[in-house]
């Protein structure tokens, strides 16, 4: 047969086929039909509504501290890998007065066996200073002081014993802090207008001496 | 088939020769010494006492040259504690170190590192330590042996003692040595030292990670026992060391709690 008469014989109902299907249909078990109850299809705006709400609300939660949150008023932590150092040719005093930084200076320039000025810079960007420093060797009394001097927006890991110093006096109407440092050396601290200074003089239980030495810089 | 086999055979041949020599090979395993960033705890460690008492503290005399890295060597903690230990000993030794005096004659103290005469003595003990030629910074073999070389050129002879006993230092040795105006170089992987900043009744001991391999120069020793009302609560012993960093010229190592790969007293005559 060919095909067309194959699918003609199959498609086509005739009398025989009915009977054949009324049987069959008495003999299934009548079953209520439950009605499929279709879900309404939810509306392609409330999805946009809900999903606009959200992005909203991440983007406002990532947005908002960042706005309103505390401003960076510019201070920094400066670590041991972060920066380098470099003699200066200058002293302090000098190169305070090139650069029009107005800073403190131990003056024993005329009494000193010997003096190092150096600066220490953000390694990749020499122009960046992160402190300053100069030991002074004073040849009459043999005492070695060093002083380091940062803006008040820096801080740096060099100088984190100092913040360990709780003892305290006044110089000139400056807070100044102290302590021993591991029993051989004594620190002090202080502020002056933009500057934190820091001294150390090698000897220990030096605090009367760096009151001197500080009120001597306050002049 | 045949002709196919040596194909196959060949090529299992060298991979097979290629892993046995991977697995047999011993590359030089010896610890790198080299530049180390020093991280700062945040956090310090406050001691309260009702009494205190420094049953040990004693260091060379002018103590050590305290120096650091110039910034153009990179790994060059072995030449500068190098160096520090050749200016140590050339109060000792004149012209250990050639047409430069170390300290200064009127206080027997160390001179403070120049722009001139230190960094040149870093730098030749950079090239005779062989710094960064195998690997980062140096090995204990490099350090030990370029000093070596450094102190023979300049006509003198050096050796090295072991004080390494267990898992820190023999202390009584290191007491000997400091005693006897002699330093002792230490070679520690990543641990910490410390600072100990004095106040009244407390003290707050702050430390320093140093992040890896490093070689420091020991020329101290220093103990504290602190009481409370039921007696000594705490002991503390240390080494003083020159760290030989920008950011720490001086620390104190901790016996006892700190890692150590080894400790050698030099001795130079």
């Amino acid at each position: 047969m060919r095909e067309k008469d194959i699918h003609k014989l199959i498609e086509e109902p005739t009398p025989e086929k009915e009977r054949i299907l009324q049987r069959i249909r008495s003999q299934i078990p009548q079953t209520e039909e439950t009605k499929a109850t279709a879900k309404p299809a939810v509306k392609g705006w409330k999805i946009a509504a809900v999903t606009m709400v959200l992005l909203c609300v991440i983007t406002l939660s990532i947005v908002l501290p960042l706005t309103l949150g505390p401003k960076d008023n510019g201070d920094r932590y400066c670590t041991d890998a972060e920066y380098n150092d470099e003699p200066l040719q200058q002293t302090l005093k000098e190169y305070s007065a090139t650069n029009k930084l107005m800073l403190l200076c131990i003056d024993w320039y005329d009494n000193a066996d010997e003096i190092l000025t150096s600066r220490g810079f953000i390694k990749d960007n020499h122009e960046d200073t992160v402190y300053l420093q100069e030991s002074i060797i004073n040849s009459e009394t043999g005492e070695m002081v060093t002083l380091s001097i940062t803006d008040n927006k820096t801080r740096v890991d060099k100088f984190n014993a100092f913040d360990t110093c709780i003892n305290d006096f006044t110089v000139k109407n400056h807070a100044v802090k102290w302590g021993n440092l591991n029993s051989d050396n004594t620190l002090a601290t202080f502020e002056h207008n933009d500057y934190t200074y820091y001294l150390s003089i090698d000897m220990q239980n030096g605090q009367e001496r760096l009151k001197e030495i500080i009120a001597d810089m306050l002049k | 088939m045949k002709k196919y086999k040596s194909l196959i055979i060949v090529p299992l041949l060298l991979i097979f020769v290629m892993m046995f020599g991977a697995w047999t090979y011993q590359p030089d395993t010896e610890e790198r010494y080299a530049d180390a960033p020093l991280l700062s705890a945040y956090a310090n460690e406050t001691i309260n006492y009702t009494k205190k008492e420094i049953t040990l503290n004693s260091a060379t005399p002018g103590n050590c040259p305290c120096y650091y890295p110039t910034s153009d060597l990179s790994n060059a903690c072995g030449a500068v504690a190098g160096a520090e230990i050749a200016a140590f000993y050339d109060k000792y030794y004149p012209n250990l170190v050639p047409n430069w005096t170390s300290y200064y004659t009127s206080s027997g103290k160390y001179r403070i590192q120049d722009a001139t005469n230190v960094p040149t003595l870093i730098r030749q003990m950079y090239t005779i330590m062989r710094t960064n030629v195998d690997d980062v910074g140096v090995s204990q073999t490099d350090f030990l042996n370029g000093l070596r070389s450094y102190v023979n050129n300049n006509g003198y002879q050096i050796n090295y003692q072991n004080v390494k006993s267990g898992s820190t230092v023999d202390f009584n040795q290191c007491i000997n040595a400091v005693d006897s105006n002699k330093v002792i170089v230490l070679f520690i992987p990543a641990t910490n030292v410390y600072s100990v900043v004095e106040n009244s009744n407390l003290d707050i001991v702050t430390s320093t990670n140093i992040s890896g391999g490093h070689i420091m120069v020991a020329y101290g020793y220093y103990q504290i026992k602190y009481y409370n009302a039921s007696g000594v609560f705490r002991t503390d012993t240390y080494l003083r060391v020159a760290v030989g960093q920008t950011s720490l010229s001086t620390a104190l190592f901790k016996i006892n709690s700190t890692a150590l790969n080894a400790a050698y007293i030099v001795n130079i005559n």
